[in-house]
């Protein structure tokens, strides 16, 4: 990882690289979704997609060791930029923030070591309870299966 | 359904443990999820549905979910009501949902001492399904019934997954820690003999009508062909794929009249490839040697379990009739040729690989063929996506 002053430089140069504009990176680009890297993708994570490859390719051809997370500190529009384990002595909103997100599983032994469990998301607590109303009435037949249409099931 | 690209459902937060269409509905599958892998935190019951209009890309959304206090490892359809369906819970609790009814369930079942890992409703007596547990038991219930009809003492560690057999309504073959796969006959409720030298008179094992020593450490998950009878297929932590010819087991008064605990099962194929465990087997619903295979290398992998000979002849028979099939042993087939001219391993495994599916970036713990469309599989994942796609 490059020293913090360096890697800022670098990331200030990174944020406003024209890659838009780099017909290089742009035919790299069209490689990778190519290739299926957008395959079962959502926008974000297409998003990640694109700004990982910019990061690698800013490094090889720039000659910088700049990261992801680095990356990531400096976008102030970045919801996750501040890492989780540091977010305990803040308030309401930071917990709401962990609940949006999926914690890894580091983070989630964090928490669960250090016996913060109220800080864990979707840990609610769930009514034993059984639903009061009356279940519906089942109207459809029972449909054969594939294997019980061929009676001459092999050997 | 799109050929190309797959369909994928997003369930963030809850990453998945199991999946399954409904035998009523072509189109809508339910998701059995955890929060936070399972360790910690609630559970999520999803119930999903591909739209395919004329003209228009189809869609998989969400129609519903369900929170649970704790995770949820399995789930499975009723085959006599369309609108319900059972989970198993971590923390040893078994649901009954009306989907017609929202955020409680209609009925609840806590027998169980530890996680509830598998459920599976019978297709043969409509009215049955049964639990495993990592207690070591398998439970038989109605939806009727307030407490379980039989408990089976099936294994002495972790029971991943029971099933019920497709072709004999009280035959059910199970799964375990232990390295074994077990077939045995619910109208037989005997308890085996203790083992030589064993002071365990706490616990007896019931008998099974045959264990099947399948590998050396544990096996996750294994599945009934639907058209082989007595012909199991097996997936475990040795990272292998296992078929088994298991048609020496003697059931009902045949097999009561043998010694208990016969061993045996023929290994008849076995595939290798993947890089980590094996968590999910399952034939094809379809076609009797269509087997998909979902692994903690984050990919699923179809094979096709015949001999080249087989293929071969196959060709010039009425397998011509079905393209979509004819794909699949055209390419077999020139994976063995590929294989007869390049390699120079007489080992090499993988042969009988039809198809990869690995976008999937985390665990895939979950794979099921679509029921009535053929061809068509469903991924579920760590990653907190369903895949559905075509083969």
């Amino acid at each position: 990882m490059s020293s913090t002053t360096e890697g800022v430089d670098a990331i200030t140069q990174f944020l406003s690289y024209p890659f838009d504009k780099d017909d290089a990176f742009q035919q790299g680009l069209t490689g990778i979704i190519a290739n299926g890297a957008f395959d079962c993708k959502t926008d974000a994570e297409k998003q990640e997609v694109i700004r990982r490859s910019q990061i690698f390719y800013f490094n090889h051809t720039k000659g910088y060791s700049i990261t992801w997370d680095e990356v990531q500190r400096r976008l102030p529009s970045n919801p996750s930029a501040v890492p989780a384990q540091t977010t305990t002595t803040d308030s309401q909103a930071s917990a709401d923030e962990q609940t949006a997100r999926q914690l890894s599983l580091a983070e989630l032994k964090v928490l669960i070591e250090s016996g913060r469990t109220d800080q864990i998301p979707n840990n609610r607590i769930i009514p034993n309870d059984l639903n009061p109303r009356t279940p519906s009435q089942s109207t459809a037949p029972a449909r054969k299966k594939p294997w019980e249409l061929n009676t001459a099931a092999t050997e | 359904m799109n050929r190309l690209a797959p369909l994928t459902l997003y369930t963030p937060g809850f990453a998945h443990y199991g999946i399954a269409w409904s035998p009523f509905h072509t189109t809508r599958l339910a998701v059995a999820s955890a929060a936070n892998y399972g360790l910690v935190g609630n559970g999520r019951l999803h119930i999903a549905s591909i739209a395919s209009l004329p003209g228009v890309p189809p869609t998989i959304s969400l129609e519903k979910f369900y929170d649970t206090q704790d995770g949820l490892y399995d789930v499975a359809w009723s085959e006599i009501h369309e609108n319900q369906l059972v989970t198993a819970s971590g923390d040893g609790s078994i649901k009954l949902w009306d989907i017609m009814l929202n955020d409680l369930p209609i009925r609840a079942w806590q027998e169980h001492t530890r996680e509830v890992f598998s459920v599976d409703w019978s297709n043969m007596n409509k009215d049955l399904f049964i639990s495993s547990s990592w207690d070591g038991t398998v439970k038989l219930w109605s939806p009727e019934r307030p407490r379980s009809i039989t408990t089976l003492q099936a294994h002495t560690t972790c029971v991943y997954q029971a099933l019920f057999s497709p072709h004999e309504p009280d035959v059910i073959a199970t799964c375990s820690t232990d390295g074994t796969v077990k077939i045995f006959d619910l109208r037989m409720p005997a308890y085996a003999p203790p083992a030589p030298g064993s002071a365990n008179f706490t616990k007896p094992l019931s008998a099974a009508a045959l264990t099947v020593p399948a590998s050396g450490t544990e096996i996750l998950s294994l599945d009934w062909n639907k058209y082989k009878r007595y012909n199991l297929a097996s997936g475990g932590v040795d990272k292998m794929v296992k078929v088994w010819d298991c048609r020496m087991v003697k059931i009902g008064p045949a097999g009561q009249e043998t010694a208990f605990q016969a061993v045996g099962g023929i290994c008849e194929a076995q595939f290798a490839g993947h890089e980590y465990a094996v968590r999910k087997v399952q034939w094809s619903p379809h076609r009797p040697d269509l087997l998909a295979s979902a692994s903690y290398d984050m990919s699923c992998r179809v094979y096709v379990s015949v001999s080249r000979s087989w293929l071969l002849s196959s060709l010039h028979s009425s397998l011509l009739l079905f393209p979509y099939y004819l794909k699949l042993v055209l390419k077999v087939v020139s994976n063995h040729e590929l294989f007869d001219r390049w390699s120079t391993n007489p080992t090499a495994a993988g042969t009988n690989l039809v198809y990869i599916h690995d976008p999937h970036t985390e665990f895939v713990v979950g794979c099921g063929w679509s029921l009535y469309e053929e061809g068509v599989l469903a991924t579920c994942s760590w990653d907190c996506k369903v895949n559905v796609f075509r083969i």
